[in-house]
């Protein structure tokens, strides 16, 4: 069985034929071009094969689970490798369409695709040190991402995304040495059974402390968020986007492994913390928006905005709510990549980043305007866009729980978004320009990603069954742990 | 022996804290090379400590006597690679650091926040690995 691998294979082969590639800049952007075709149609070709036959495993290097590091991948993991795979085509598409301003891009596809892998990795593994072990490749390979190129700034957000990612390794480490201590496994569907059975829940309150930790810095969960604003604001939009629709999604998808395998029902003050991380999160995210005087700052705060409405979700521990944490998160990587590409185009055009000095493109560029609302509001929730069908999800979830302040806090947080986008939008795109546009051309190959995430995000939100449908069974497998259980140790 | 390994991972934690707090860039480079080394001493002790004892079972024997389990120790290995490839990094990082805004004072390092997007004055010409 080879396809669960291939989320993992491409990317590597993509990496090391781009690296060999590196003095041919046509061959290396043809390298990086097709390995994220590719990628994209084998996890679709994985994705269909898991809602087909249900979720699969791989024993890698044939040792039999749980002795062995097990690929398990159900409708959860499928599909965010296909949304990781979409992400990482459009930012290939857009990349290479701006890869001759920089000369140093030339390094940016062998670090991109091991930094996909590593998400990837992430992503299907079913081994809590192994999921250790993709957290090192993606964040080495972002660490370097983030601070190529030089500018003062990106080495500046570099060296406190750094130092706090480490600290959350170190953390995450330093749980799994204790949970293997106390159950002697690493096998998640081992550990779901024994992490029950243990005796000292002082034990396992501490492991899960040492994880939300781990997990909170690598999903920006405030008051973890702090390298985040810097991190994702300094690098060239293309790359950015690329950091913001995974990384803070793969401290996400942890929690939600986590919290349904391991601390769901077991810590009982779990749901509380990721409750209060989510209130904070909010809030923060959204009045960090609002006081933004960059176009950047805005759309990178309503990255820890959008990971406080996810943590909302997990924190009920039911089904109903994985169920809108999973269409968010989905919807997110879209939308966010989408935004920040858009923001980028914005940038290049009018040739600021402060809000102040932009404009203009509304009347240059109604297309580009209208998409750009179309993404920004989504990520408001205004309806009838996807973000607020995910909204609504993730409310009735929990609402069904008793959790109304968790309800009205997200009201609030939405509505300040809703108004720093709508301020973003009126000063950056609507208004008319303070000055003429610097560069008011796009290109084809500019527009193509740009046409396509907008495009996907218009038709779910018009059409929102298909993502419901998914994150149904997706929310369902992930809290049937008997299932779980069984395919990875039949 | 458990109990000094526990106390000396404690130690050491305590110590690479200490440096992770410190203004200084380097220094905190120096704790996390610290903060490593004490996750790495705490996968020991949780893996039993026994001496003079392979974790193999005697040829005709069925069952294996108590010794140290050898999977933490694997776990070990992998992560005192990383831990070493990303000490390189961050100590290219540092230098970096120091070479690009001619400080390694964390209180310094506030560009990032505040203009985050300004365009660089002039860039530097070197690449960073």
């Amino acid at each position: 069985m080879f396809l669960p691998l291939t989320p993992l294979v491409v990317p590597l082969a993509t990496a090391v034929f781009a690296l060999a590639a590196r003095k041919h800049r046509a061959l290396q952007h043809g390298v990086a071009l097709v390995g994220s075709v590719v990628l994209l149609g084998c996890t679709s070709a994985l994705f269909a094969h898991v809602w087909a036959e249900g979720p699969v495993r791989v024993e890698m290097g044939g040792w039999s689970a749980p002795f062995g590091i097990i690929v398990y991948v159900d409708t959860l993991s499928a599909s965010l490798t296909v949304a990781t795979a979409l992400v990482h085509l459009a930012v290939t598409t857009s990349g290479l369409a701006s890869a001759d301003e920089d000369r140093r891009r030339s390094d940016f596809w062998p670090l991109a695709n091991t930094m996909v892998m590593g998400v990837q990795g992430a992503f299907v593994t079913g081994d809590i040190f192994n999921l250790y072990v993709w957290f090192e490749v993606l964040l080495i390979s972002s660490f370097v991402l983030v601070a190529m190129g030089n500018l003062r700034g990106q080495i500046e957000a570099a060296a406190k995304y750094v130092v706090l990612n480490l600290l959350s390794s170190a953390s995450f480490l330093m749980g799994i040495a204790l949970l293997y201590g106390t159950t002697g496994t690493l096998n998640l569907a081992e550990l779901s059974v024994d992490v029950r059975a243990v005796e000292s829940s002082p034990l396992i309150s501490t492991i899960a402390v040492l994880f939300v930790v781990g997990f909170g810095i690598k999903a920006a969960m405030f008051p973890f968020s702090l390298w985040l604003p810097s991190a994702y604001g300094c690098p060239p939009a293309p790359l950015a986007a690329l950091l913001a629709g995974l990384l803070t999604k793969v401290g996400v998808y942890s929690f939600m492994r986590t919290g349904a395998l391991l601390f769901g029902g077991v810590v009982d003050w779990f749901d509380e913390a990721l409750l209060a991380g989510a209130f904070l999160s909010l809030l923060v995210g959204g009045v960090g928006a609002f006081a933004q005087k960059e176009l950047r700052g805005v759309i990178v705060h309503t990255v820890i905005f959008a990971v406080g409405f996810m943590l909302l979700g997990i924190a009920t521990g039911t089904h109903d709510g994985f169920r809108g944490t999973i269409v968010y998160l989905l919807s997110d990587m879209i939308v966010v990549t989408a935004l920040l590409l858009l923001g980028g185009e914005v940038e290049r055009m009018t040739g600021h980043a402060s809000l102040r000095q932009m404009g203009g493109i509304y009347a240059a560029r109604p297309l580009l305007a209208a998409g750009f609302i179309a993404v920004a509001f989504s990520v408001a929730g205004f309806p009838p866009l996807i973000g607020f069908w995910g909204k609504v999800a993730l409310f009735e979830a929990i609402t069904s729980v008793g959790r109304w302040p968790g309800m009205l806090v997200a009201l609030v947080g939405s509505a300040v978004v809703l108004a720093s986008v709508a301020q973003a939008w009126s000063l950056a795109i609507w208004r008319d320009a303070p000055e003429p546009l610097v560069e008011p051309e796009l290109g084809w190959a500019r527009a193509l990603p740009l046409v396509a995430l907008v495009g996907l995000v218009v038709f779910v939100s018009v059409v929102p069954g298909p993502l419901f449908e998914v994150a149904e069974r997706a929310a369902s497998q992930l809290v049937d742990l008997e299932m779980y259980r069984q395919v990875v140790l039949r | 022996m458990e109990t000094f390994l526990a106390l000396s991972a404690g130690t050491v934690l305590a110590f690479a804290l200490q440096a992770l707090l410190r203004r200084s860039f380097l220094r905190m480079v120096i704790g996390f090379m610290l903060i490593s080394n004490a996750v790495n001493l705490i996968i020991f002790v949780v893996g039993r400590l026994t001496r003079g004892l392979a974790p193999i079972i005697p040829h005709h024997e069925k069952v294996l006597e108590i010794s140290a389990n050898p999977l933490p120790q694997a776990l070990i290995l992998t992560a005192i690679v990383i831990s070493f490839g990303i000490t390189a990094f961050t100590f290219t990082l540092a230098f970096r650091v120091y070479r690009t805004l001619g400080t390694l004072d964390t209180d310094e390092l506030v560009e990032a926040e505040t203009r985050a997007n300004a365009p660089a004055p002039e860039r530097e010409d070197h690449l960073i690995a």
